[in-house]
């Protein structure tokens, strides 16, 4: 499997075109599930010179997919906070059309609107911002499937649908595939961002953090999160209506990454935590 | 599992009519309407959530439903969990114009808190940004009710500023610079008292809390911080950990432009207490303006920190908070240092006393970069020299911890961030480029982005063809770092069983035995060594095939291509003729000697057979200075097996750019030469043989062996005779059932029409120069691709014109 940015990137081909056969044919493609972007990279006379092999493309998404454009957004110079939390499904094995990752809770905390834009907005651009917002945490769940699909395969460890636990053993957090990637400034966020991103067996974690995001402490921050929802929604128990339980999602996150913010919590803060939440959360 | 479950769920979700989310509304509604809603209203609230969310779509709710939504939301006896579900909804469905929600009169700070994020959420973010930052400043500023907590208040003031920096007006920054002293700096230090846990009969408690203590359980020795552990916290004590956690970004957005101006009530306090270790060493900050208080009372905070860290702590998770306050606090003060340079000297003493502290301890690396981060950023100001800061950070942190892939990407984002400081002023960042193309190969995926940034940098006349050499070796160098890894962890007597007499069986063995000893340590080194000779590279590659297949390693080859072409339209941008040559020379070389990863070998050879073109084209009289080492490539036939896409470009370059019109010094002789080895060879491939060795070649090497041999014999016409000759025994050749039978009807007819348009233009010599050879002018450069494009087309129209010149002529 070939990568880039997550997206899995197919190789340059070099294809014959049946009706011309004295014309050779570069083409590049990049592979998402479900996105499928690509081109002609030039076209040559057989045996002939290739005429556009020239600085190599980067993956750019299809604009509905993009933010808005990196001049109308004002970024504070080196701003820091965590803009995204994600939650979703890990799919089976690699390239398996059937079984794609879903998005099973997403919350942002930052706002992708230019802070020039026009107010107040009407009806459909709302909506448009509303279709954006959801369709960046869906490229960047697939960039982390595809992360993830490569970190299994380094590390020799089987996929996700073979191991089979058992509801109530506990998961080590420890050796779960972990990584982090960026996002370049325009694909598919306004601003350049940092995926930080946990797998744990079919599910991902996964913080979207702006680029100075203190990276160190939003690990620790996923999975302190990951540990309490595993805990406390029980997401790896048998027959899980896991999608209706938002509201424990939402009250875990609140505490432990409340509006979006980092906190740096001692082991007795956490302690403090979890005593407030088994308080709040009945299991 | 879960998955298929959730997915069906979701399905539901999706597929739900619009009249069925408007009932499930209305019972909500009603639900809610109730005194007392309870399991039931949560229910239906959840599946609503779960409609609303599990679509890109945008789910129309009725107003009505929105608005008891907000009034729910609103009630002071609103249970939390319908409270935050109602909150959810509100917040799924934004943007929305719809809200009538308002901050302006709310004042208890948890509901604030829920609805600043929905206001937050929607689409005027500027209004909502200053409404909701104004309303959590009044609350801030005046005395809270019994029972209210401002826990909830700074992270949505975080968010607030996140959202829109512009937020807050000047007074009110001075507000909160003010709160933000008292909570960093005069938290008690004292622990909480439990909170009683509401039981009937839960006793009061009698005895006192402690003071709190250290990571390492040793009583505090001054104010409290983060790193300050108590076994129950008291509200200041909250307050000074979101306080910190939200401190950066405060100061970034607030801290810098001039001096406040002190407003006429500054209020400030005489420190507290605590004796205070670090604040007996600071200015008297009582008079400063709130700004610049603040300033002062951050940099105590991370000085205080930077003191901290140094304590072994009993608990893992601590020690782990250690090291990321570390890096904040590094980062703050440089900030601060950037805000006011008054602090430069104080932060450097302290973090030279950091760094030789943590310098040894890989546990600390990450820490590392924010203090190189500082010293790049001011020791200038400080006139001190920093060489040594950078030279441990990237010849020793590289080489030993490539294999920690969040250090690794925190590594490369340090360099990238820094590219122009460091290519213009320090030439460790350049010779380190191997140690940093270790990072790459071990975290390929995750890094091959930031060095489409990195290599163009770290890319000069100076590095260019050791780096060629490394990016080829890639893959080599991933499977080398394995086996470095493992024989660290390997055991004493695993690695004392190592014979130097025995040939190694294993890779493992290889590393410490001596006949590949240096060659692994030419491949791992940490700095740039043009001297060496990659050749010796050859034994190793060889031994390190046997992991070949291993996932790290295809991952790290599949970036190769992609970055072998950047190296080139980069390098193609500064070289000068001896270094296009050499690159050339390098290039037809390594073609050879590559690792042993077939798909690999595939890409590299197309890449660098493209390559090779960018580079004639470039300079075309490359083909004459180096015509003795392209002679032999041409004529040896064993390339066209093994690197066909390489062979042809190298024929189709010579055929083009042999020629007076490129190079005066190109002579008949050396034409004659080039003619004679290419006539050689598609003799040898088209030759007629009962058991033909291999498969025959391609149609492609033929067209273009022929064109190159037509274009030669139009420069030297003496050969044209030859190379007629030769055209007319392709018919033969493709007839043959030999080929027949492999070739295709359309490769045949190929081949035969490529052949009779070479005779034909050959017909008429001059006709043949002109169209075969582009004038100087035209090989320029621009028009290049022109020449290219029109060559087939005045082929064919030569063509037509003989036959209808044969068709009038007969005989």
């Amino acid at each position: 499997m070939h990568l880039l940015a997550g997206a899995s990137w197919e190789k340059t081909w070099k294809l014959s075109c049946p009706k011309s056969r004295t014309f050779d044919h570069f083409f590049f493609f990049f592979k998402c599930p479900g996105i499928f972007v690509g081109g002609i990279l030039g076209a040559c006379q057989r045996g002939g010179v290739p005429e556009n092999l020239g600085r190599w493309p980067l993956p750019s998404f299809p604009p509905a997919l993009c933010g808005p454009p990196i001049a109308a957004i004002l970024v504070s110079p080196q701003a820091a906070m965590v803009h995204a939390f994600l939650l979703h499904t890990l799919s089976p094995r690699p390239g398996d059309a059937a079984g794609p990752g879903r998005l099973l809770y997403s919350r942002v905390f930052g706002s992708e609107r230019p802070d020039a834009a026009p107010e107040p907005p009407g009806l459909q651009e709302l909506e448009r911002e509303r279709l954006g917002q959801k369709e960046r945490m869906l490229v960047v769940a697939r960039q982390v499937d595809t992360m993830c699909k490569l970190q299994q395969q380094v590390s020799g460890r089987p996929a996700a649908d073979v191991i089979l636990q058992l509801p109530d053993e506990p998961v080590s957090l420890q050796d779960a595939p972990a990584g982090l990637f960026r996002l370049p400034a325009g694909d598919p966020f306004g601003d350049r961002k940092t995926v930080l991103w946990l797998g744990v067996l079919s599910l991902g974690f996964v913080l979207v953090c702006d680029p100075h995001e203190n990276l160190m402490l939003a690990e620790s921050t996923l999975r302190l999160l990951a540990r309490y929802l595993l805990d406390h929604l029980r997401l790896l128990g048998p027959g899980n209506d896991i999608v209706l339980k938002a509201d424990k999602t939402e009250v875990i996150l609140n505490k432990v990454l409340p509006h979006g913010q980092l906190l740096f919590l001692n082991d007795q803060f956490v302690q403090a935590l979890e005593r407030e939440l088994s308080a709040t959360l009945p299991k | 599992m879960f998955a298929a479950a959730a997915q069906s769920l979701l399905r539901q979700a999706r597929d739900a009519r619009p009249e069925e989310l408007r009932a499930l509304g209305a019972r909500a509604a009603v639900l809610l309407q109730q005194p007392e809603p309870g399991a039931e209203a949560a229910d239906c609230l959840r599946r609503i959530l779960l409609v609303v969310a599990a679509t890109k779509r945008h789910r129309k709710l009725d107003d009505k439903f929105v608005d008891v939504l907000e009034r729910a939301l609103c009630l002071p006896k609103c249970p939390p969990q319908i409270q935050v579900l109602c909150a959810a909804i509100l917040r799924e469905m934004s943007p929305s114009n719809k809200l009538s929600l308002s901050c302006h009169e709310i004042q208890e700070t948890k509901l604030l808190s829920t609805v600043g994020a929905i206001l937050l959420a929607q689409g005027n973010k500027k209004a909502a940004a200053s409404a909701v930052g104004q309303r959590v400043i009044k609350v801030l500023e005046g005395r809270l009710p019994e029972g209210q907590s401002s826990r909830h208040l700074l992270p949505l003031l975080s968010q607030v500023i996140s959202v829109f920096p512009a937020s807050l007006t000047e007074d009110q920054t001075n507000v909160v610079n003010k709160r933000m002293v008292d909570w960093l700096r005069y938290a008690s230090v004292q622990q909480g008292v439990a909170q009683p846990s509401g039981g009937f009969f839960s006793t009061p408690r009698t005895r006192q809390p402690g003071p709190v203590t250290e990571v390492d359980g040793s009583i505090a020795t001054d104010f409290f911080t983060v790193l300050s552990l108590g076994q129950h916290y008291t509200e200041d004590q909250w307050l000074n950990m979101q306080a910190f956690s939200m401190l950066r970004k405060w100061l970034l957005c607030y801290g810098g432009e001039g001096a406040s101006s002190p407003s006429s009530d500054d209020r400030s306090e005489v420190d507290g207490s605590v004796m205070s270790m670090v604040s007996a060493t600071s200015t008297s900050s009582r008079l400063l303006p709130p700004k610049e208080r603040l300033r002062e009372k951050a940099f105590e905070y991370c000085q205080r920190l930077v003191e901290q860290s140094n304590r072994r702590a009993l608990r893992k998770p601590d020690g782990d908070l250690q090291k990321a306050c570390l890096i904040e606090a590094v980062t703050i003060m440089d900030i601060i240092c950037r805000q006011d340079s008054s602090y430069v000297y104080r932060t450097l003493s302290c973090l030279k006393i950091l760094h030789g502290r943590i310098s040894r301890d890989l546990a600390y690396a990450r820490a590392l970069l924010p203090i190189a981060q500082f010293f790049l950023n001011h020791s200038e100001t400080a006139a001190v020299d920093s060489e040594a800061v950078y030279k441990h950070l990237f010849t020793r942190i590289p080489a030993q911890l490539f294999h920690s892939p969040m250090l690794a990407f925190e590594f490369i984002q340090f360099c990238r961030d820094n590219l122009g400081v460091f290519t213009e002023n320090f030439s460790i960042f350049r010779q380190s480029f191997p140690n940093l193309f270790k990072f790459l190969a071990w975290n390929s995926p995750s890094l091959i982005l930031e060095f489409m940034d990195l290599l163009p940098a770290l890319l000069g006349p100076d590095t260019a063809i050791e780096m060629l050499h490394l990016l080829l070796d890639l893959p080599c160098l991933a499977a080398a770092l394995d086996v470095q890894l493992r024989s660290a962890s390997a055991s004493a007597s695993e690695r004392a069983a190592c014979d130097p007499a025995a040939k190694p069986t294993s890779c493992l063995e290889a590393f410490r035995h001596p006949l590949y000893r240096s060659s692994f340590q030419y491949l791992l080194r940490t700095e740039a060594a043009p001297g060496d000779s990659p050749e010796r590279l050859a034994p190793l590659r060889q031994l390190l095939g046997s992991v070949a297949n291993s996932p790290r390693v295809v991952q790290c080859a599949e970036t190769v291509p992609v970055l072998l072409q950047l190296f080139f339209n980069t390098a193609a941008e500064f070289a000068d003729k001896p270094l296009i040559n050499q690159l050339v020379l390098v290039l037809l070389e390594r073609s050879d000697q590559l690792y042993e990863l077939p798909a690999f070998k595939v890409d590299v050879h197309r890449v660098l057979s493209s390559q090779l073109l960018l580079l004639c084209r470039l300079r075309p009289s490359l083909v004459v200075e180096l015509s003795k080492e392209l002679l032999e490539f041409s004529g040896t036939v064993g390339n066209i097996q093994n690197k066909e896409d390489v062979y042809t470009y190298v024929v189709w370059a010579i055929g083009e750019y042999m020629s007076v019109s490129y190079d005066k010094r190109c002579t008949v002789e050396q034409i004659n030469r080039f003619f004679e080895a290419l006539e050689a060879m598609l003799f040898e491939i088209t030759q007629l043989r009962p058991a033909a060795s291999g498969p025959p070649s391609s149609p492609r090497v033929i067209a273009v062996l022929m064109t190159a041999l037509t274009k030669l014999a139009s420069r030297s016409q003496d050969l044209i005779p030859r190379v007629s000759l030769f055209l007319s025994k392709m018919r033969a050749f493709v007839q043959h059932p030999a080929t027949a039978s492999v070739y295709s009807e359309q490769d045949s007819e190929e081949i035969l029409t490529r052949a009779t348009e070479l005779t034909n233009l050959l017909k008429m010599p001059s006709v043949a120069q002109f169209v075969l050879t582009p004038t100087a002018e035209v090989a320029g450069a621009q028009s290049q691709r022109d020449t290219h494009a029109a060559l087939p087309a005045a082929m064919k129209m030569v063509s037509r014109f003989m036959e209808r010149g044969a068709g009038f002529v007969p005989g």
